[in-house]
């Protein structure tokens, strides 16, 4: 597909850039973890890390970008850039893109970037790997290796795009670390203006709800109870709740529990549900199916709770209790209750 | 000899499956317990094009295969429910009015079937007798345009609701078929029975008294409706034996699920356990063995066989089998088992009916013997 | 109205299951399915066509066994089903599908809409349905909850994190579906029979469409996958709580209150 001489046109392609998702003219928590690991691609690779953002009011959203890491940030600052658009965004990233010739480009696996990153990537005709868990250089051979996980997690691909610039990818949101913020940090923010054709622009956003019924935020959360099967049935959910309740968590499910209708998907932990991060994560009656670990894998500590000793969800745990879910969380509820009484 | 199903045949099952778990399995611990069903259930089953399924197109039915309606009626028996007997009826009637009835009669009886607009019905058993014609005392008597039926029946499917019931009663000593509409002047129902199993189904006595039936619904030759029952029974025999494959299998699921979750004081499982283990692969070996009589039967309908004594020997059997694998599910689920929490318990008491309704065993043996013996 | 479903067969990875043994995938057995979030977007298309009169074509890039996928979405209502088949076009990454699936249906003629899954069980990119967007040069709107045909076009309900927004796009247009969508009728049991007795699948090779096999399978992918490995579990380190429920759950509590977290 790509002649010799094309390889050498990839040296013309330097530094790594990061797309800053902004949300209300505030920078997305992802935005700032991709810089993280953006910086330690950089650093590998000896060039610059740069930012673009599009929005509308995010001018002070610029140093922070540079706090968290960048070295340049490009903004497109415009009142019709507010909400996102696909047509609008990819129009002028991917002209900044085919200028500018970045050799990495990594972009949030949110709902915007999913929709926003393959139509860049088929415009310009270069290879994107969706949900990497993992971003290395191969420094001999200058390439991204781009890990994900396939087959609901059954098995982990290591990924390259090895004629074609820029190679593209995007990252789910709770996988990478930012870096600390440093206020001391400086860096170049260049304005560019939109030049924004009317006729490119194919959908056109009538209304935007916001759904404010007490939305279950798994991905922020510092601590998950997650029942699946083992929980037996819709009525018996209750010991979750109330343990979750009572350290102020979400809850979580697995698959099988949501596909059974005992719970709203927006619970639902796992390769086509959430990926989640929390500090504590307690899996009840969890067997661990492959790709419901895929999901709550990367978890601080992991507490399983299950009858059958050899589930596989005891090999992720850090503390294992082999018993009856119902018997074991009313009374870790009333002893955490208990000592919080206590304090 | 090809065991293996075709594609086709695959998704049949597979959309069967579908329905069941989707429709009925979500419902089915409540109706069982509440013996109350869906009111738009047969509606959906009509939907999902599951009644009237060997009967032609040309009627409003499916135009399918027996061995396809098998296979489905297996799956939608899987959940152990009440739910899974509406599509009996509906297509067991339809079938028999195509075979034996008049192209009037076809054309005004079997659309609103398939269509699930009414449930059909058909009555022989009455209190003398649930298998002897001459024991047979609701009598027809011709007067004029009509026939003038009276006699009571006993134990009739879904008798209390609208639609067709084929209805045997003597004339001239032997005994004729006639398609009684339920909703006719005269015919009254009891209070339906309370049963052991499938909570929800609904069976009652038929009182018919002076039930006027137009001469034109007299179905297949007169005296001779005998026959028409015989051939009803045995496909009907085969929606049983379906419905004990069905029911077998899902106590094995059952009792497989419980054996591997059960976990012993040395954190065993008890599907570690030798008994455990062999109880399972008798159950595995009956549900197979009912499940290949029942497709054996199904397939010779298919072939244009007469199957009196295939559906005999599939029904005897599968019954059996379907309740010695619910006891022994019930065992593996031990104490468990006797409560509602599980679904093995009802499986247990609706697996025994089939071995007592549409012929007891003993008749199937009689039947069977008769074969070999003349 | 002509609507064009893109769709895929794939392995049912919720029984897809690791060899504890050997750490590798068992393959056998498996069964495939026609994937999730396409199924909605078949039954999205029969609905349309239910409502608004037209046809319903159904494509696929797969092997010779993709046939049974195209056979369920022609007994879900599909008018007629597409079988893309040639070793030329194995090994395709997304960008080299959406490509061999655009220059398809660029041989189909007109369309008014195409409706893709979401994403697939087992790559899980969601990428196939906007990159097929843009080789088509067609108006993208993804993770569709609501469809409406207007006068003008296409109202769309899309899914956001925190809520959802409404859209409107003029036709020909490409949605992909959600599984909010709407819930996928059972195929009826004649239609299974016509969709094995009457209908035909229609199988095209490379030289049936117009293509650069430079373009297509592995040749055509910008990437590749380098190594593929089954995942190393974090062994080892488990610390089972033994002893009665009360015990355990006691030891539990002095743990997790170690570390801080209750």
């Amino acid at each position: 597909m790509q002649k010799e001489t094309d390889r050498l046109n990839l040296d013309e392609y330097r530094d790594v850039w990061v797309f800053a998702e902004q949300r209300d003219s505030k920078l997305r928590g992802v935005a700032l973890e991709l810089l993280g690991k953006g910086r330690e691609l950089a650093d590998s690779l000896n060039v610059k890390l740069v930012a673009i953002l599009l929005g509308n009011n995010v001018a002070d959203q610029c140093q922070e970008l540079v706090s968290y890491g960048a070295d340049k940030v490009i903004s497109v600052d415009d009142p019709r850039l507010e909400h996102y658009q696909t047509d609008i965004y990819a129009d002028i990233i991917t002209r900044q893109v085919l200028t500018s010739k970045p050799e990495i480009f990594i972009i949030g696996a949110t709902f915007l970037g999913r929709d926003l990153a393959p139509r860049i990537a088929r415009r310009i005709g270069t290879g994107l790997t969706a949900d990497c868990t993992g971003l290395d250089i191969d420094e001999e051979a200058r390439l991204l290796v781009q890990t994900r996980p396939a087959y609901g997690g059954n098995i982990i691909a290591s990924i390259v795009t090895p004629s074609v610039r820029p190679q593209m990818a995007t990252v789910r949101p709770r996988v990478m670390k930012a870096l600390d913020r440093d206020t001391a940090r400086r860096g170049e923010i260049i304005n560019i203006p939109p030049a924004i054709d009317e006729k490119n622009i194919m959908v056109k956003i009538v209304e935007i709800v916001k759904e404010s019924k007490r939305s279950v935020n798994l991905e922020e959360a510092d601590i998950i109870v997650s029942g699946g099967r083992g929980v037996e049935a819709p009525e018996k959910f209750r010991v979750i709740q109330e343990l979750a309740e009572v350290l102020e968590a979400e809850v979580g499910a697995s698959r099988d529990v949501v596909d059974a209708g005992w719970i709203p998907s927006t619970h639902q932990v796992g390769q086509t549900g959430k990926t989640v991060r929390p500090k504590l994560y307690i899996a009840c009656g969890i067997s661990g199916a492959v790709q419901h670990m895929a999901g709550m894998r990367e978890s601080e500590t992991i507490v399983a709770i299950n009858n059958d000793p050899d589930a596989l969800i005891f090999q992720i745990a850090d503390y294992g209790i082999v018993a009856d879910l119902h018997q074991v969380l009313p009374l870790l509820t009333k002893k955490i209750r208990q000592s919080m009484e206590e304090r | 000899m090809d065991f293996k199903l075709t594609p086709e045949q695959e998704m049949i099952k597979k959309a069967a499956k579908e329905f069941a778990d989707r429709e009925i399995e979500p419902i089915a611990a409540q109706v069982e317990r509440e013996k109350n069903m869906p009111p738009d259930m047969l509606k959906k089953f009509a939907k999902a094009r599951l009644l009237g399924m060997t009967v032609p197109r040309e009627y409003g039915g499916v135009g399918s295969s027996f061995l396809n309606w098998a296979l489905a009626t297996e799956q939608i028996s899987y959940p152990a429910s009440a739910c899974g007997g509406l599509m009996a009826m509906n297509n067991t009637v339809p079938n028999m009015i195509d075979r034996y009835g008049t192209q009037e009669q076809k054309e005004k009886y079997i659309r609103p079937l398939c269509q699930g607009e009414v449930i059909a019905s058909l009555a022989f058993t009455e209190p003398a007798t649930g298998a002897d014609p001459r024991l047979i005392t609701t009598t027809a008597e011709l007067d004029g345009e009509y026939y003038r039926i009276n006699g009571t029946k006993r134990f009739i499917t879904d008798s209390p609701f609208d639609g067709p019931v084929i209805l045997f009663a003597k004339t001239n000593d032997r005994i004729s078929g006639f398609i009684v509409d339920k909703n006719s002047e005269g015919y009254t129902t009891s209070k339906p029975y309370e049963l052991m199993g499938g909570g929800g189904w609904v069976t009652a006595d038929i009182y018919l008294k002076e039930v006027r039936v137009p001469k034109d619904n007299l179905i297949g030759d007169l005296d001779n409706g005998f026959i028409i029952l015989l051939q009803w029974a045995a496909t009907s025999k085969l929606a049983l034996c379906a419905g004990s494959v069905g029911l077998a299998q899902a106590a094995l699921d059952e009792s497989v699920r419980y054996a591997k979750e059960r976990v012993l004081r040395n954190n065993r499982p008890i599907a570690a356990t030798q008994s455990i283990q062999w109880m399972l692969a008798e159950m595995a070996c009956k549900v197979e063995a009912a499940r290949y009589l029942l497709y054996w039967a199904a397939s010779l309908v298919d072939q244009g066989k007469d199957v009196m004594r295939e559906a005999a020997i599939a029904k005897l059997f599968s019954s059996r089998a379907g309740v010695e694998v619910a006891d022994m599910g019930l065992r593996v689920h031990g104490a468990y088992g006797f409560t509602t929490e599980y679904k093995i318990e009802r499986i247990y008491r609706q697996a025994k009916g089939n071995e007592v309704i549409e012929g007891t065993s003993e008749v199937q043996r009689s039947i069977v013997a008769g074969f070999l013996v003349r | 109205m002509k609507v064009v479903v893109c769709i895929k067969q794939v392995p049912d990875t919720g029984e897809v299951r690791i060899d504890p043994e050997t750490g590798n995938l068992i393959r056998e057995g498996v069964p495939s399915i026609v994937n999730p979030d396409d199924k909605h977007a078949v039954e999205e298309a029969v609905v349309l066509k239910e409502k608004y009169g037209g046809k319903v074509t159904v494509i696929t890039m797969g092997p010779r066994q993709a046939d049974a996928a195209l056979r369920e979405c022609l007994a879900m209502g599909a008018d007629e089903a597409i079988l893309l088949s040639d070793k030329a076009f194995s090994g395709a990454d997304t960008s080299a599908t959406s490509y061999t699936l655009g220059s398809a249906i660029k041989k189909l003629g007109e369309f008014d809409l195409i409706l893709c899954g979401r994403q697939a069980l087992d790559g899980n990119t969601a990428q196939v349905g906007p990159q097929l967007a843009e080789f088509l040069k067609v108006p993208q709107v993804t993770y569709a909850r609501k469809i409406e045909i207007t006068g003008g076009g296409l109202k769309v309900e899309r899914a956001l994190e925190d809520g959802y927004e409404i859209v409107e796009t003029r036709l020909p247009a490409l949605v992909t579906a959600t599984k909010d969508l709407n819930i996928p009728r059972i195929p009826p049991m004649d239609a299974i029979m016509d969709a094995y007795g009457q209908k035909e699948i229609i199988t095209w090779t490379a030289s049936d469409i117009d293509v650069d096999r430079d373009k297509t399978g592995i040749k055509g992918s910008p990437t590749r996958i380098r190594k593929a490995s089954t995942p190393v579990l974090k062994k080892g380190q488990i610390e089972i709580i033994d002893g009665t429920v009360e015990e355990a759950v006691d030891t539990l509590v002095v743990r997790l209150k170690g570390k801080q977290l209750i």
